[in-house]
């Protein structure tokens, strides 16, 4: 059977590749592409930065002013279009509305992508969320003013991450057809200024480093989004250390605040535990399940600390649990999860059901939610963009 | 970069863009989206070709750009942000058995998760070792044997009680 599997999937390989018949690329045309993008490397960093710290200053908060006494401006903002209807129970963005729990909608302005026009981040922010596309970050506010964040040219990738109070943003730019380079930037919105910056390069091929989570007031960088990490402090630019050469993920900061919830996989083996950026993020307290090795799922924390979900695209389990009770974390029983190949994460929402996106093969996106006391799932009615599972969003609100 | 090397490159391009364009099509399963990676492989490579001077190892690097990048720079993409004037490609049934056989593994192959899928495109159609192909994604052989293991034993169930049945 197994030696059938292989011929076979040769086969259809060779079969597909002649298919194709694909026409050779033009060297001189790439080779002027290419120059174009080497030309645009040397003023895409300096762009980014000055179109961000233009969109704060103008609007996006208003410099050395806290919202709490000036409230921002947005530049570039659209007038909102606010509506109320349904209450969805969490945060979603569905035909370019965003809707919130209270059952307020508001029309959200394009991707700023022209080939992918769905938004496909959303977080709660200070007074609002932040919605991203692959290029373009909104600040929503709760009144639904938007305000651009940051914004890179199409053929460049920006991520934004925001601080688990949503008072910081850490954006990320890497240039499209660059080297590893990229630039993380750290911005306070409530204050409307810029904390930090740092450019960094990627030790792997074409994995760039990215800020990937927060650890208290500072950014965990990694490479891609499956380490290895290193710890910046964007308000004084130093750094705990150098990238380390472990594999895994982190799913968030735990419960005691001093170390963070996550796994890595030496030689294959999966371990879960508690990784402690501070000491070059060794892992302690571990439990390794040899039944889920080599296994490379998405980790994400209850927003109580108390458990954790892990999303596998690559098993057929889908989605499972583990509890996290002081120092131990404890696996749970698996979850009859359907499978999912969106690696997009999972969220929680505030009546702890864990929240995925199924397979699509359409724009949009059908969604699972699973009930854990319960331990069953279902489908959510519509398709939808991206959601999270916020109740309400942080301070400032 | 000197003239002579602009002309080492679009050489290269010119002779080995075809054979590159059909990996980048295994890789991604999409036509417009294999171009738009080999650009990207390919403009990568340019801010390094005064190093690449040997035609084959300027190929391997391009494919090591390319799988990686099909790995990793498409997490933000590829999944629920297609364009929605496109349709997705569907198999189009065949008269003839065995080629209908090997579409529908195609279309169970573009189901698996990329690094899976990038995995068995390295070593069932451009023939790497596990050792090449841990090198060329950066990672262990364990973890070769594994998404090999773990995307032919996916296939395996999702073509059962079909067509593979029929090999034997």
């Amino acid at each position: 059977m197994a030696n059938s599997v292989e011929y076979l999937v040769r086969e259809a390989l060779q079969l597909e590749a002649t298919s194709r018949n694909p026409v050779p690329f033009d060297g001189v045309e790439t080779l002027r592409r290419a120059r174009r993008a080497r030309t645009r490397r040397r003023i895409a960093v300096p762009f980014a930065a000055i179109l961000a710290v233009v969109a704060i200053s103008a609007g996006a908060g208003v410099v050395t002013a806290s919202v709490e006494r000036t409230p921002a401006t947005p530049a570039a903002s659209a007038t909102p279009t606010v509506t109320r209807q349904h209450k969805p129970g969490v945060v979603q963005v569905r035909d370019n509305k965003l809707s919130t729990p209270d059952g307020r909608t508001f029309t959200l302005p394009t991707t700023g992508d022209s080939r992918f026009q769905q938004w496909i981040r959303l977080e709660p922010a200070y007074d609002g969320w932040l919605v991203s596309s692959s290029v373009k970050t909104i600040w929503v506010r709760s009144d639904g003013r938007t305000s651009v964040v940051s914004e890179v040219p199409p053929d460049d990738l920006a991520e934004a991450l925001a601080s688990p109070d949503g008072r910081k943003v850490a954006v990320t730019r890497h240039g499209r057809g660059e080297d590893n380079t990229s630039t993380v930037t750290v911005y306070d919105l409530a204050a409307g200024t810029k904390v930090g910056s740092t450019q960094l390069t990627g030790q792997r091929d074409s994995e760039y480093a990215m800020a990937y989570r927060w650890f208290g007031g500072r950014v965990v960088l990694a490479q891609g989004d499956s380490a290895p990490y290193a710890l910046w402090d964007p308000a004084s630019g130093a750094y705990h250390g150098k990238f380390t050469g472990q594999e895994g993920r982190l799913a968030g900061v735990a419960a005691d605040g001093k170390r963070m919830v996550g796994f890595t996989t030496t030689n294959g083996a999966f371990c879960m535990g508690f990784i402690d950026p501070e000491k070059d993020f060794a892992m302690s307290d571990q439990k390794c399940d040899p039944a889920r090795n080599g296994r490379f799922p998405f980790p994400s924390l209850s927003p109580d600390r108390h458990r954790v979900a892990f999303l596998d695209i690559e098993a057929d389990a889908g989605v499972w649990t583990a509890t996290v009770d002081g120092d131990r974390i404890v696996p749970d029983r698996p979850l009859p999860a359907p499978k999912s190949t969106a690696d997009r994460g999972l969220v929680w929402d505030g009546d702890g059901r864990v929240l995925y996106q199924l397979p699509t093969f359409t724009s949009v996106a059908d969604w699972a939610a699973c009930d854990l006391a319960a331990g069953r799932c279902r489908k959510l009615n519509g398709k939808i963009d991206v959601l999270f599972g916020a109740q309400n969003p942080p301070a400032g609100s | 970069m000197t003239t002579a090397e602009d002309a080492s490159f679009v050489d290269f391009v010119n002779t080995n863009s075809g054979i590159l364009l059909r990996t980048a099509g295994l890789f991604t399963g999409d036509r417009s989206r294999a171009e738009d990676l080999l650009q990207t492989a390919l403009t990568k490579a340019y801010l390094h070709w005064s190093k690449l001077h040997e035609p084959t190892a300027a190929r391997a690097y391009v494919r090591k750009i390319m799988a990686n990048t099909a790995t990793s720079w498409w997490r933000l993409r590829s999944y629920g942000e297609r364009p929605t004037a496109v349709l997705p490609e569907v198999p189009v049934p065949d008269p003839t058995a065995a080629r209908d056989e090997r579409l529908m593994v195609w279309r169970h192959l573009r189901g698996l998760p990329p690094r899976q899928r990038v995995v068995l495109v390295l070593r069932y159609y451009e023939d790497l070792s596990e050792a090449e192909i841990a090198d060329t994604l950066g990672i262990s052989r364990g973890a070769v044997k594994s998404a090999a293991s773990r995307a032919l034993q996916r296939l395996r169930g999702e073509m059962t009680g079909s067509a593979l049945e029929e090999v034997h």
